[in-house]
């Protein structure tokens, strides 16, 4: 009657792993809605934690940007002024030639709290959510260009996907010669894909969104063509697209909410 | 054991945050060592292979569930293998050394990188798997076994010299009084 529970106790180590390898074999197979459930669940407990760890390692450092920034916001109050005598005079212009003023996008700060910690992970979280009006899938830039897009939401937090990811990909158009393709990034390297190989480009050619997704509107930057390779055999051009945003060293990102009113 | 396990939370939470914060400072061509990783394996070695499959499996699934939602299950299934073998050989094979112990930890590395980009692989056909294991996983993977090995001989010489609570000269010398 002992031997089976003497087995068991003697092989627990065996009897965890066979489990834990199952369970997350289990987790590999869920489609992506369950996933990010789980997900929201799952990072309930560590993102506060985790959170209040980060400011207190980044105390010094956030002294020292606090300071920076003061300057910078004496700078540019400056700089407003001058502006604001320049946006008068543009909408007067605007108003005797009849055009009709294009509302600008709606733009929502954001401060980077938490990177992706490992190699394969290409995500953020930011300090914004449900609260800001922060929605799935709104599109996140920088003062560089796109980012990537919100792919969870929570009160006070949010996680975007970086277009490093394979999951984000994005409807682009290289602006020099108007040719359409779609960039993506295999966790590594960018590129464009389904580029014609009589299509014109060239390296150094600025790379945009098309707009033509549901997602990322036309006009963000998404980088520069810095490799072209094409075999005879093939009909299509490999074009590596270098990102414009450096995406090692963001420390606040823009969530883009469509055209304000 | 429940301090233990409040104590190996509170390391992990440190050990993400140095992550992405501090380690950046030391990388080298953009390349960092992986505390978490580091810590996995020194615990599994300290607690033996029920406990770092166990921690493999918490770690991967929070990392997994924070910062890639899409991947879930992939990080849990690597670091249980990463946490197992280091707990079950760690005191199996002839270790004693801060390079064998090295050699070991780039060995799990890699292995713990493989199946991380090669699961990711048979998921998403689109994700790479030589490019990041040749370019990041090969470079990280030194870094931490370097890194792993320092601190081990540091550990074992503090040890050695009785400046570590618990350790068998430190237990020597506490009861003699010294």
């Amino acid at each position: 009657m002992q031997a089976p529970v003497r087995l068991t106790s003697a092989h627990l180590k065996y009897v965890i792993l066979t489990i834990t390898l199952l369970f997350s074999l289990i987790l590999m197979g869920l489609n992506q809605r369950e996933k990010l459930q789980l997900a929201k669940a799952g990072s309930l407990a560590f993102i506060p934690a985790q959170r209040l760890l980060f400011y207190l390692v980044r105390m010094g450092e956030i002294y020292e940007e606090n300071r920076r920034l003061r300057l910078a916001n004496t700078r540019l109050s400056l700089e407003v002024e001058r502006m604001r005598g320049l946006k008068e005079e543009n909408q007067r212009l605007r108003r005797m030639l009849e055009f009709r003023e294009r509302a600008p996008l709606q733009l929502v700060p954001a401060e980077v709290v938490g990177r992706g910690p490992e190699r394969a992970t290409h995500s953020l979280i930011i300090d914004g959510g449900k609260d800001e009006g922060i929605k799935m899938n709104q599109p996140v830039i920088s003062a560089d260009g796109l980012v990537g897009r919100v792919i969870k939401v929570m009160g006070k937090r949010s996680t975007v996907l970086l277009l490093l990811d394979p999951d984000c990909k994005a409807s682009s158009l290289v602006e020099r010669s108007k040719v359409y393709s779609i960039m993506e990034c295999d966790g590594g390297r960018c590129y464009l894909k389904g580029v014609p190989l009589y299509a014109d480009v060239q390296g150094g050619d600025e790379v945009v969104t098309s707009g033509w997704g549901e997602i990322f509107p036309p006009g963000l930057k998404l980088g520069t063509v810095k490799k072209i390779s094409s075999a005879r055999a093939d009909l299509l051009k490999g074009v590596e697209v270098e990102p414009a945003v450096d995406f090692t060293s963001l420390k606040e990102v823009f969530i883009l909410q469509g055209e304000s009113e | 054991m429940s301090f233990k396990i409040v104590k190996y939370l509170l390391l992990f939470l440190l050990a993400t945050i140095l992550q992405s914060t501090v380690v950046a400072l030391f990388s080298i061509q953009g390349i960092k060592p992986d505390l978490i990783l580091l810590l996995l394996f020194y615990l599994s070695l300290k607690e033996g292979p029920l406990w770092g499959t166990i921690w493999g499996f918490t770690f991967g699934f929070a990392i997994d569930s924070t910062y890639a939602p899409f991947q879930i299950g992939i990080g849990s299934f690597s670091k249980v293998c990463f946490g197992f073998l280091a707990g079950n050989w760690g005191d199996k094979i002839y270790l004693e050394t801060p390079h064998s112990k090295g050699l070991f930890l780039f060995s799990l590395v890699i292995a713990h990188d493989i199946l991380r980009y090669g699961m990711g692989k048979i998921g998403n056909s689109d994700l790479a798997f030589w490019y990041p294991l040749l370019t990041k996983s090969l470079p990280t993977a030194v870094y931490t076994a370097i890194l792993g090995g320092i601190l081990y001989y540091l550990i074992k010489r503090q040890a050695e010299r009785g400046y570590i609570i618990g350790s068998p000269r430190g237990k020597e010398e506490a009861e003699r009084g010294i």
